[in-house]
């Protein structure tokens, strides 16, 4: 069959079935238009399948197991705990395809046509789609870039490539490595080895800057740093790889930080240093949409681009790289599409580490507020002053909120603690809407909860707490 | 050496205009003829077009700001090159990262520093639909945050020349003489249509004809073609139809398809069938023209009133598209009115009023019967004109209407 050779027409392509592609294709179903959503590796993205979901399915298994292992104080004594990784793999690959097969039925339901291959641009107006067998040409009134991201290699670990694993890999579960080293310090870093450790594993962090979870507030990484080392996970800051070579049946890894030189052997070795757009190989060098020096599509604040007709969402417009961001584009885009004057104009972007424990935060940070020579008054909120806390034996953490000084207006959020990513929402929803403390204070929070912590951190900036002192 | 592009004299009498949208920024490269901006006139939104190639300067009027005829908008050069008179600078202050030089504009919409505004996002939907830079907008809420009552109030501030009809936009209150009153100001296309409807009844001898016309025939003739062109997505309305029996009429009495001119004493009878076609808008009347209705069929003609009457809603009608008529017709039928006295459109010589078509008792063979009428006001400038030819005309436009057979012996 020679399909390349006639040209379809469709009103828009959208190209990438993850969180920005396949929201911004629905969302063009509701509103009417008939789309194309070209998709390589499998709806939902790397969040689904290599990402957010199989990561959380891992955490929540590691949580169990660790919970069942971990000595404490509430007098349970389990006997001997094992694990089944063929069965737990099979468990977290069941979520993903149950969530895939909905993401279809939605698809479905919008007359959203999906089609399985990879798409080139041959103009502003046409691309085509590469399939298994054969070609299919297509043009369009408008298309919407959302290829996402892929990660980073390190340079330097090629001759021991087979020790050496990504992210995506790591979340595939074949095997319990004995001793795993971990290259980076970001959220990557943090949430495997929150997986990996819990499961009894020998694991190691190498950093090369000066700070782990460098980006966050010095805060609340020190709290998620203090749990990893109290599960022995040994973190080397300040460092970097010299060398690599095989050893046996391992991998020795020659680390050099300020002060020394040392080596440490793996079995295997995570890389998980960043991401990098997918914005090569599509053929936009046929369209007039450009990318930025690292190689994002450049995008006004409704997603378009710099090409009329083409517009582009979520990890291949640049950071953060978060499915939530690129959920919120897919639909601006999609609006935009339609004449709506929709625009990606949000003041809070919430981020969430599910490390242990959880970290997340909306808006800007204290430091990002000192950056900007913002005067700020800060509240904060210990989880030990918490019932909730106390009594779940979960007291490590803290709610820190950050707030204009004269208009009391509520800027930004830290937690750090047990299950505050279920309650970032608040905290963000009180950023988008500009809040001020006492609107937050003032509503009433169920006790006891942990998201208390977060009202009482408006009280204490607002020098008013009950279960803390308040400043003078 | 650098060009200042100035607003050209765009033809219509049009001396004023807003400037609606900048499409290029300071640094970037353009094309001649590459679209400058978008400038709102009287009745139109037009894009301006560049004189020459090169590289933009300097931008020295503000989005939603009024221009006058002759005033330097935008200054196009060599990059890098020293803007002549510098002190022709204003505060036209485009946002920071706008003046950032960049190889392709990236297509503007309104952008702001979202940390800097304190809105729920709501407001901010309002505003960007409202057209409104929200960060300019002082906040009136709790902690300085912009409410909606501040949008809309800075909209109308701002932009008092969108406030065109007065019915449907608040004005400033004042305290009178005999009462309070709402002070509007009679500026943009408002001002226009009054301008050019004083001039009409000023200077032309209105005089309307009306009469009724049994359309029975021609209403399950459209009913039946109605059906077969919305299978294509054409909707067939009465309009076409009129227009082509107008188009008949006006050949057999070419006198109502003519212009006068006072001062050199001459009836100039035109050779060309262009109609004239009123459509409401929410800003006001616009008149876009549908040309050579003489040599389309009545779907080709359907076809053009459907796309002109929307872009005339959408405001992109551009000055060309109302320019040229030769005759015209308003369809306050369409709004529940019977008769009127329409008024003549200038340079034309008549105007034909169409009625709501309504079930009416009539005497047929001494008997009372019940049929569907059409109600027809026909006004002319008698000038050019008696009264004897108007009836005439209008009766032999009736007879193609209640025999719409007829169009097709005369159109053949």
């Amino acid at each position: 069959m020679v399909m390349g050779e006639s040209l379809e027409e469709t009103d828009c392509v959208v190209i990438g079935g993850g969180p920005g592609g396949y929201v911004a294709a629905i969302r063009l179903g509701q509103l009417g238009k008939q789309v194309m959503l070209i998709d390589r590796d499998g709806l939902g993205g790397v969040c689904l399948h290599t990402g957010c979901i199989p990561s959380k399915a891992l955490i929540k298994a590691a949580n169990q197991y660790w919970e069942c292992r971990k000595p404490n104080a509430m007098g349970i004594n389990v006997g001997s705990v094992s694990l089944d990784l063929k069965k737990m793999a099979a468990w977290k690959n069941d979520s993903i395809s149950r969530l895939e097969k909905g993401i279809a039925n939605l698809c479905k339901k919008y007359n959203v046509e999906v089609v399985k291959g990879t798409a080139f641009f041959e103009a502003s107006d046409r691309i085509l789609v590469s399939q298994e067998h054969g070609t299919r040409r297509v043009s369009f009134r408008n298309a919407i870039i959302a290829t996402g991201s892929k990660v980073s290699n390190l340079p330097g670990l090629e001759h021991v490539q087979e020790f050496v694993w990504t992210a995506e890999d790591a979340l595939e579960l074949t095997e319990l490595p004995k001793d795993l080293v971990i290259v980076g310090g970001g959220y990557i870093a943090a949430e495997m080895v929150n997986v990996y450790a819990k499961f009894g594993c020998n694991v190691s962090i190498v950093e090369r800057s000066a700070h782990f979870l460098e980006h966050l507030d010095r805060d609340a990484a020190e709290v998620v740093l203090r749990g990893i080392e109290s599960m022995g996970v040994q973190v080397f800051l300040s460092t970097e790889i010299q060398n690599a070579k095989k050893s046996g049946k391992k991998v020795l890894l020659e680390l050099k930080s300020d002060e020394k030189s040392f080596s440490i052997s793996a079995d295997k070795v995570l890389v998980a240093i960043g991401r990098v757009a997918n914005s090569k190989h599509l053929g936009l060098e046929h369209t007039q949409v450009q990318l930025d020096e690292r190689g994002f599509v450049r995008v006004n604040s409704q997603c378009k681009s710099t090409d009329p007709k083409i517009f582009a969402v979520g990890d291949c417009t640049g950071g953060p790289m978060l499915a939530h961001r690129a959920f919120r584009m897919g639909k601006v885009a999609a609006e935009a599409v339609c004449g709506e004057s929709s625009a990606f104009d949000n003041t809070a972007m919430p981020s969430v580490v599910f490390a242990d424990p959880e970290i997340a935060v909306t808006g800007i940070s204290e430091g990002q507020a000192l950056a900007k020579g913002l005067d700020v008054v800060i509240g904060k909120f210990p989880f030990h002053a918490l019932g909730r806390a106390v009594s779940s034996d979960a007291t490590d953490g803290f709610v820190k909120v950050i707030a204009d000084r004269k208009t009391k207006v509520i800027l930004g959020v830290v937690m750090v603690g047990e299950h505050v990513s279920e309650f970032l929402s608040e905290a963000t929803l009180a950023v988008e809407t500009a809040c001020q403390l006492e609107d937050v204070a003032s509503t009433i929070h169920p006790h006891p909860t942990f998201s208390e912590s977060l009202a009482e951190a408006c009280e204490q900036a607002l020098g008013k707490a009950i279960h803390v002192p308040n400043k003078k | 050496m650098a060009t200042e592009f100035r607003f050209p004299d765009v033809g219509e009498g049009i001396t004023e205009g807003k400037l609606v949208k900048w499409l290029v920024k300071v640094g970037d490269t353009v094309a001649k003829d590459q679209s400058l901006c978008e400038v709102e006139t009287d009745k139109a939104i037009v894009e301006l077009p560049s004189p020459e190639n090169g590289s933009v300067l300097k931008i020295l009027v503000e989005e939603g700001h009024s221009i006058q005829v002759g005033q330097v908008l935008i200054v196009i050069g060599r990059r890098g090159e020293s803007v002549p008179h510098p002190k022709a600078e204003t505060n036209a202050v485009l946002p920071a990262e706008n003046k950032k030089a960049a190889p392709v504009a990236l297509a503007p919409f309104i952008q702001t520093n979202p940390a800097a505004v304190l809105a729920m996002p709501h407001t901010r939907k309002l505003a960007r639909i409202l057209g409104v830079d929200i960060s300019k907008v002082k906040g009136s809420g709790p902690g300085g945050k912009v409410t909606d009552a501040d949008v809309q109030k800075y909209k109308e501030n701002a932009v008092p020349s969108v406030s065109f009809t007065p019915s449907r936009h608040g004005g400033e209150t004042q305290e009178a003489e005999h009462g309070t009153v709402e002070v509007l100001p009679l500026i943009g296309m408002r001002r226009a249509i009054a301008e050019k409807l004083s001039e009409s009844h000023r200077e032309m001898v209105h005089v309307t004809l009306m009469d009724e016309v049994d359309v029975e025939e021609l209403v399950s003739l459209r009913e039946k073609e109605k059906t077969r062109l919305a299978a294509h997505n054409v909707k067939l309305t009465f309009l076409p139809f009129i227009i082509k029996a107008s188009i008949v009429a006006l050949t057999k009495y070419p006198i109502f398809n003519s212009e006068i001119d006072v001062e050199k004493k001459e009836i100039r009878i035109k050779h060309f069938f262009n109609v004239g076609i009123a459509v409401d808008t929410p800003e006001g009347l616009v008149v876009p023209v549908v040309r050579d209705c003489d040599k389309k069929s009545i779907t080709e003609i359907a076809i053009e009133i459907a796309d002109m009457a929307k872009e005339a809603r959408d405001r992109k009608i551009s000055l060309e598209q109302i320019k040229g008529s030769s005759f015209s017709i308003t369809n306050y039928g369409s709004v529940g009115a019977r008769f009127a006295t329409p008024i003549i459109n200038p340079p034309n010589t008549a105007i034909l009023g169409v009625g709501r078509i309504s079930d009416r008792a009539v005497v047929r063979d001494g008997k009372v019967v019940v049929r569907k009428m059409l109600p027809l006001s026909f006004g002319f400038d008698h000038r050019i004109a008696d009264g004897a030819v108007a009836a005439e005309f209008l009766s032999e436009l009736m007879r193609h209407l209640s025999d719409p057979n007829t169009l097709l012996l005369d159109l053949i």
